[in-house]
């Protein structure tokens, strides 16, 4: 196991800092409206340099999923298989985490998830996901 | 047009050092030994080469690479000599800009060389993690959450499965086909045949990816001699020409590949993590070359995992986006099939030595098209296409080769 632990640079830290304070925020162009991520210096859509950080629902849309059997590099260091998922945020943005939870290996492309926050080490929250189970 | 022939590019010599277990030597005698393989299968005089292309090594890389194995080569006029740094996407990518340097006038004859020792050097069950540590995909959004090589293709799969209903018994055939043409190939280090069953009871990686969905690793060195055609018909070997080339990088984070964050519009619109930007350069190459995919006699497709290969299928435009599945059943990518593939045995049977893994697939295209490829030959051997790819399909070079 080779831990991999995010290193927050000049222009992420606010992100991994707000992880560590529990609120998910990306970059908002104040030009084009989208939303940007990961964090960068000019807007990837647009070349605006009007970014501002902005509180994301936290609610996405499971893109693509994989069962990792081996997750040598996973700063939470499971013990066993990991749910690897790229999550399509309710504001636009791809972006890779993990399902954590009940019924996490099951969940499918196309699931509704949720943000919450783990913990990793003293330093670097991680923001991964829950199953949204639809109310009947 | 009658076209000058100390400007048109073709390649005159083809090498390659056994691969496999190679427990006694080195990345830089390995790329010695390709060269030296290459140059002797050309006939050609080492004095008159006069580019040099390495891809570095994982193993004894150095920030000037080119210039260490021009040492070792003693090549000492280059007019022409760089370290490419597009990983799996290597090859094509050089053979294009060995292209450019023959049709301007620039450079007599290149070498394109590489090697390494990936399975030797590196102790069983460390790869991924020295992969990882290696830097290549994002460090601070991706691997943190446990992600890998197989695990990242594993993504690609299974939306290519959700949006298609593409099936692991589909990506299996891809597996079962290299293994095929890899028992009729000696040099090759996986030779028993396998089948559909075997691959999908081989413990599972990543899902949907069991391992006989991943490539090998392994020890070994390939090398490609582009000259022009003036100087290869003084050679013995029949030049094989470059009749077309392309390339084309997106990213290699995922969420940007997904919503083809920053692309114009007109390719946003048709391009994300399923629908790759090779589609532009297989736009290009077969324009080049003036070719269909329906000319195609032999493809080598770049096959780090089944799903790799599986995607070209489409993007190529040898069937329509969503059919690779379909199209990959019944044989038709095996030797007596409409389209057999890695004849060699790809990376998948064959082997894959790192960054050189995708030379091999542009020395077998060589081979068949020279008809030396005994009982894997495939007949009337006219038009190859050789791929590379890296970096979860979302980087692409292309090259469509003929007698």
């Amino acid at each position: 196991m080779s831990r991999t632990f995010p290193r927050p640079t000049k222009i992420s830290a606010p992100f991994w800092a707000a992880c560590h304070d529990r609120v998910f925020q990306m970059q908002r162009c104040g030009a084009c409206t989208r939303f940007v991520w990961f964090p960068m210096y000019i807007c990837p859509h647009c070349a605006s340099t009007d970014l501002h950080w902005t509180a994301l629902s936290g609610d996405g849309t499971v893109y693509s999923r994989s069962l990792v059997i081996d997750p040598v590099s996973a700063a939470s260091a499971p013990p066993g298989p990991l749910l690897v998922a790229l999550i399509e945020l309710d504001e636009g943005p791809v972006m890779m985490s993990n399902v954590i939870g009940d019924g996490a290996e099951d969940v499918a492309i196309g699931d509704r998830v949720r943000v919450v926050f783990q913990q990793v080490s003293d330093d670097v929250t991680l923001p991964v996901f829950e199953r949204v189970i639809a109310e009947a | 047009m009658t076209l000058d022939p100390s400007r048109v590019a073709v390649i005159a010599g083809v090498g390659e050092t056994p691969v496999g277990r190679l427990p006694d030597t080195n990345s830089i005698e390995l790329h010695v030994q390709a060269a030296k393989a290459a140059i002797d299968d050309a006939g050609i005089d080492k004095g008159l080469i006069d580019g040099l292309l390495t891809s570095g090594a994982f193993l004894d890389d150095n920030i000037r690479h080119h210039i260490i194995i021009a040492e070792n080569l003693g090549i000492y006029r280059k007019t022409l000599c760089d370290t490419l740094r597009t990983g799996g996407q290597s090859w094509c990518h050089g053979l294009q800009m060995a292209q450019w340097a023959i049709q301007a006038g620039r450079c007599r004859a290149v070498l394109l060389v590489g090697g390494d020792t990936l399975l030797s050097s590196i102790p069983t069950g460390k790869g991924l993690g020295a992969y990882t540590d290696y830097g290549a995909h994002s460090m601070e959004f991706e691997t943190p959450f446990g992600v890998h090589v197989p695990g990242f293709y594993a993504l690609l799969a299974a939306r290519h499965m959700h949006e298609f209903g593409t099936t692991s018994e589909q990506l299996a055939a891809i597996a079962v086909a290299c293994r095929k043409h890899a028992s009729l190939n000696p040099a090759a280090q996986k030779r028993d045949p396998i089948t559909i069953e075997d691959v999908l009871a081989s413990r599972m990686v990543a899902t949907p990816l069991h391992l006989l969905d991943c490539s090998l690793i392994s020890d070994g060195g390939h090398a490609v001699l582009v000259t022009s055609l003036e100087v290869a018909r003084d050679l013995k070997p029949t030049p094989i020409r470059l009749a077309g080339l392309g390339q084309a990088q997106s990213y290699y984070h995922m969420g940007h590949l997904a919503k083809a964050v920053g692309a114009p519009p007109e390719i946003a619109r048709t391009h994300d993590l399923t629908h790759t930007v090779q589609t532009l350069a297989a736009e290009q190459a077969f324009g080049e070359a003036g070719v269909t995919p329906a000319d195609v006699d032999v493809a080598e497709l770049y096959d780090s995992f089944t799903i790799t290969a599986l995607l070209q299928l489409e993007d190529l435009g040898f069937c329509k986006k969503g059919e690779a599945g379909a199209f990959a059943e019944g044989g038709r990518l095996e030797l007596g099939g409409g389209l057999p593939i890695n004849t060699h045995g790809g990376m998948l049977s064959y082997a894959h030595p790192g960054a050189t893994g995708g030379m091999a697939h542009i020395v077998e295209a060589v081979r068949q098209l020279r008809g030396e490829c005994g009982p894997r030959q495939v007949a009337d051997c006219e038009v190859a296409v050789a791929t590379n790819v890296s970096a979860v399909s979302s980087t692409h070079s292309v090259a469509v080769l003929t007698r």
